[in-house]
């Protein structure tokens, strides 16, 4: 038992997404404050890492059209975090933040700020973009060429670490200049308890892993299944001893939805509803478009696969969505793919995207579910996982009470936080912070 | 109306560091001000003085030692000489938007209005952070706009273009109309949850704000729905011309100096709002006191005389009364009409100056029957400052 590696939880409030069952007859409210302080005191009840968010800066958008069919409307990442502090007292509260959109002169006043009104429970999930659809709402625009976001984020995540020493060091004042990020003056915070907010990066292409291995104190990571997430854990890992760090230093965590039933049967029960909640008529057909890159509003999603290929001509359909971007980087070879899929196993448009587009996901018994929870983690394929409820804000409410207790018994998950900040949480608190970190030798 | 009527005075405060008084923090320790636990006593203080809002500072209101050389910082007010080399201490400032969200959730009563600077930050998160401040305040949020008109206040940022002073209140114009779109862009009714039709949203009730100005383009619509005001509070302060054309075209509260010359400004202020084709009496106009208090009018001045020694100065930014606050209501009442609907009081000594106003002054101009007893209970604070619901600009009423 006292040989079992810890596991660490974060709770991810529902997104603006769908996977989000907004017509669930629990479903409440996504901006309403409750419901931000639902969700964020269970997961402290849970005694849980992080409270976490997500960042979207710009309205979905389809075909040129406001996105109707998922949930929509968020409030601003840091103010909601801010006053969750005033009624949580343990967990952390870690927003996610694009460097190409923010600037480092604010975002350190303001996490820093965080920080000091959380005792220490600050974290950012540090994103790159270089999107201009979601600049269209920002002075920059889509300035940021895409090899060049790194650049930017590597110069933010200093400069905003020369800021926050800025107090100590130069009496508040500082300047700074590279090519990114160019500014000078006077930011009089005194040093944050935790001195640095824990920052985790999401980055996945080679250039993102690396960033991470040099700089983040933790990864929300996309490969959640067992192979792959070993594969992914070995490979990020390996990469910190380039720069002086050991592997508990790095935390890595995939985000995975989870379905809880009273039998492992009855959850997949429920699985099966809420995917199709989840992936509706219009859902699959718009999914389609964004492959398609064509108008298909004139097929039935209970029918087979549109005939025509893909069309590479025209402008992407659904804007700003990575997803989209993703899949029409291939999209000729996946269709053709997807289409034999549909055929092979008789599928219609919404079979074939509900099994297309499903993400990693518990589904059982709480006591399966704490089963394969505790196997990825001893089988070093991550450290945890940020779990992502599909109804707001209850949907974290099961987990909390019949899982945890799981996870606790066989003593791999706390019965009560060990101490005050989120750095202390994620086991950070004795590693050296980023800013004193050199690589061992020159690549 | 359930707000104040315009015979009842409005009463504010500001909360700036550990006072107005620019030798406040030789006065009282400053690290507190790092502490939420500061921020939240001030608040209930104010809460139980039945104040109708605090502004809460986004720098000193007059520049440290550091500052007066080389500023990051974000002031509208006109650089002082420095304080003449005189050690200071040093005095945290935290980021007030968040100091606002921090205490709303605690408070229940007071309008939270955090100062947020044009020139350095983006119209779409100040848009966005108001907003959510005042869903979680239930409707007591507001934005005291700063137009930063030195120099080097804009090097804080970058690299990117930052308006030539003399174009700051041009930019700060196009700024908050940019801010006020975004608060429009989401009708009240824009989330309809129509589960049959699988449509949380309505596009229809949805806008894009398309602006295209000389400074700022803003597309939208914003990614929060609606605030519960529909338009939080916008305040600007008058110290020129420039401030007083963007406070009449644009302010919902606007601040002014008391004292020589109040008449004339609330006059002018009157005009240029109606010029701007607004109606005057949709504009609230509160005048910047500090305030030093005792219960002994002697002790006052001598407190007063002492801060003035410490900041090795004469005068300050803000007129100053030094009294009991018993004399306090006596001039309030005296200075109030004309156009002046209340005052903005700024403790010299946060921690000395605050409670008397809380506990004495507004129990003082109860008596004389210019506050309600324990001041005002309503909807938001735009309902508390006698502002109507505002129709959104984007909304169709024929639908």
């Amino acid at each position: 038992m006292s040989g079992a590696r810890q596991i660490h939880l974060a709770a991810h409030f529902p997104g603006v997404n769908n996977t989000t069952v907004w017509s669930d007859p629990a479903g409440g409210s996504h901006i309403d404050f409750s419901s931000f302080e639902h969700l964020a005191r269970t997961a402290e009840r849970a005694k849980f890492d992080f409270f976490f968010l997500a960042e979207g800066l710009r309205m979905r958008e389809h075909a040129g059209r406001l996105h109707e069919l998922d949930v929509a409307g968020r409030p601003d990442s840091l103010a909601i975090l801010a006053s969750l502090a005033a009624v949580t007292e343990r967990i952390g509260l870690m927003a996610t933040i694009t460097t190409t959109y923010h600037e480092p002169y604010e975002l350190a006043r303001q996490l820093g700020t965080l920080d000091h009104l959380s005792d220490g429970r600050a974290g950012w999930n540090l994103v790159t973009s270089s999107d201009p659809f979601t600049g269209a709402n920002f002075r920059r625009g889509g300035y940021l060429p895409y090899d060049k976001r790194y650049e930017r984020g590597e110069q933010f995540v200093e400069s905003v670490q020369l800021l926050w020493d800025a107090w100590a060091a130069n009496g508040s004042r500082f300047a700074y200049d590279r090519s990114q990020v160019q500014i000078a003056g006077e930011l009089p915070l005194p040093p944050l308890p935790q001195g640095r907010p824990a920052m985790i990066q999401a980055g996945d292409s080679d250039a993102g892993r690396e960033f991470a291995a040099r700089l983040a104190d933790g990864i929300f990571s996309r490969h959640g299944k067992l192979e792959e997430g070993q594969r992914f854990y070995a490979d990020v890992k390996g990469r910190l001893a380039r720069y002086g760090r050991a592997p508990h230093e790095l935390v890595i965590l995939p985000g995975t939805t989870f379905i809880l039933g009273d039998t492992d049967a009855e959850a997949q029960e429920i699985a099966d509803d809420v995917r199709h909640a989840q992936v509706s008529g219009p859902h699959a057909i718009m999914f389609l478009e964004q492959l398609w890159n064509r108008d298909l509003s004139a097929y039935d999603p209970d029918g087979p696969l549109p005939e025509v290929d893909p069309d590479l001509s025209a402008k992407v359909r659904a804007e700003g969505s990575a997803q989209a971007r993703t899949l029409q980087r291939e999209a000729v070879e996946t269709a053709a793919r997807w289409r034999a899929r549909a055929e092979a196993d008789n599928l219609s448009i919404r079979e074939l995207v509900i099994e297309m587009t499903g993400r990693q996901s518990f589904i059982g018994s709480p006591q399966t579910v704490a089963d394969a929870i505790d196997a990825h983690v001893q089988a070093d394929a991550c450290d945890g996982f940020i779990l992502v409820p599909h109804i707001t804000p209850g949907g974290l409410d099961r987990f909390a009470d019949q899982v945890v207790p799981l996870l606790q018994e066989r003593g791999v998950f706390r019965t009560d936080y060990e101490g005050p900040t989120l750095r202390d949480h994620l086991g950070l608190a004795g590693s050296r912070q980023p800013a004193q970190r050199q690589p061992a030798r020159a690549s | 109306m359930p707000g104040l009527t315009r015979q009842q005075l409005a009463l504010a405060v500001s909360l700036s560091g550990v006072g107005s008084h620019p030798a406040a923090r030789l006065a009282e320790d400053p690290a507190v001000a790092a502490s939420w636990r500061y921020w939240t006593t001030l608040v209930a203080e104010a809460e139980r003085g039945g104040l109708e809002l605090v502004t809460l500072a986004d720098g000193p209101s007059e520049p440290t030692d550091a500052s007066a050389t080389n500023d990051g910082h974000n002031r509208n007010r006109p650089s002082d000489p420095a304080t003449n080399g005189r050690a200071t201490a040093r005095l945290p400032w935290l980021d007030p938007a968040l100091i606002a969200c921090r205490v709303a959730p605690v408070s229940v009563a007071v309008g939270l209005v955090p100062e947020i600077p044009t020139v350095t930050t983006e119209p779409f998160f100040v848009s966005t952070q108001i907003a959510t401040l005042d869903h979680v305040s239930g409707g007591r949020a507001g934005w005291s706009v700063i137009v930063s008109e030195r120099a080097c206040d804009g090097e804080s940022v970058g690299p990117r273009p930052v308006p030539p002073v003399g174009d700051r209140f041009a930019e700060a114009a196009e700024y908050i109309e940019v801010v006020r779109r975004l608060w429009d862009s989401w009708e009240d009714d824009a989330e309809i949850r129509d589960a049959t039709a699988n449509r949380f949203v309505d596009r229809e009730r949805l806008h894009h704000i398309d602006f295209e100005g000389r400074w700022l383009s803003v597309k939208g619509p914003s990614i929060t729905p609606r605030p519960p005001q529909g338009q939080p509070i916008v305040a600007v302060a008058i110290h020129g011309q420039a401030s007083l054309q963007l406070a009449a075209e644009q302010a919902d509260v606007v601040f002014v100096k008391a004292g020589l010359g109040l008449l004339d400004t609330t006059q002018r202020l009157g005009d240029a709002v109606a010029t701007a084709g607004r109606d005057p009496e949709q504009v609230v106009v509160l005048a910047d006191l500090m305030v030093v208090l005792s219960d002994d009018a002697g002790a006052a001045a001598d407190r007063a005389a002492q801060l003035d020694t410490l900041a090795a100065r004469d005068g300050s930014a803000h007129a100053t009364f030094a009294g009991t606050p018993a004399a306090l209501a006596d001039r309030l009442i005296e200075q109030a009409g004309g156009g002046v609907h209340g005052f903005r009081l700024h403790p010299a000594v946060i921690a000395d100056d605050l409670p008397p106003i809380a506990r004495r002054l507004t129990d003082e101009l109860g008596t004389r029957g210019a506050r309600h007893a324990g001041g005002v209970r309503a909807p938001s604070l735009r309902a508390r400052l006698g502002l109507p619901h505002p129709t959104n600009r984007y909304a169709v009423s024929a639908r």
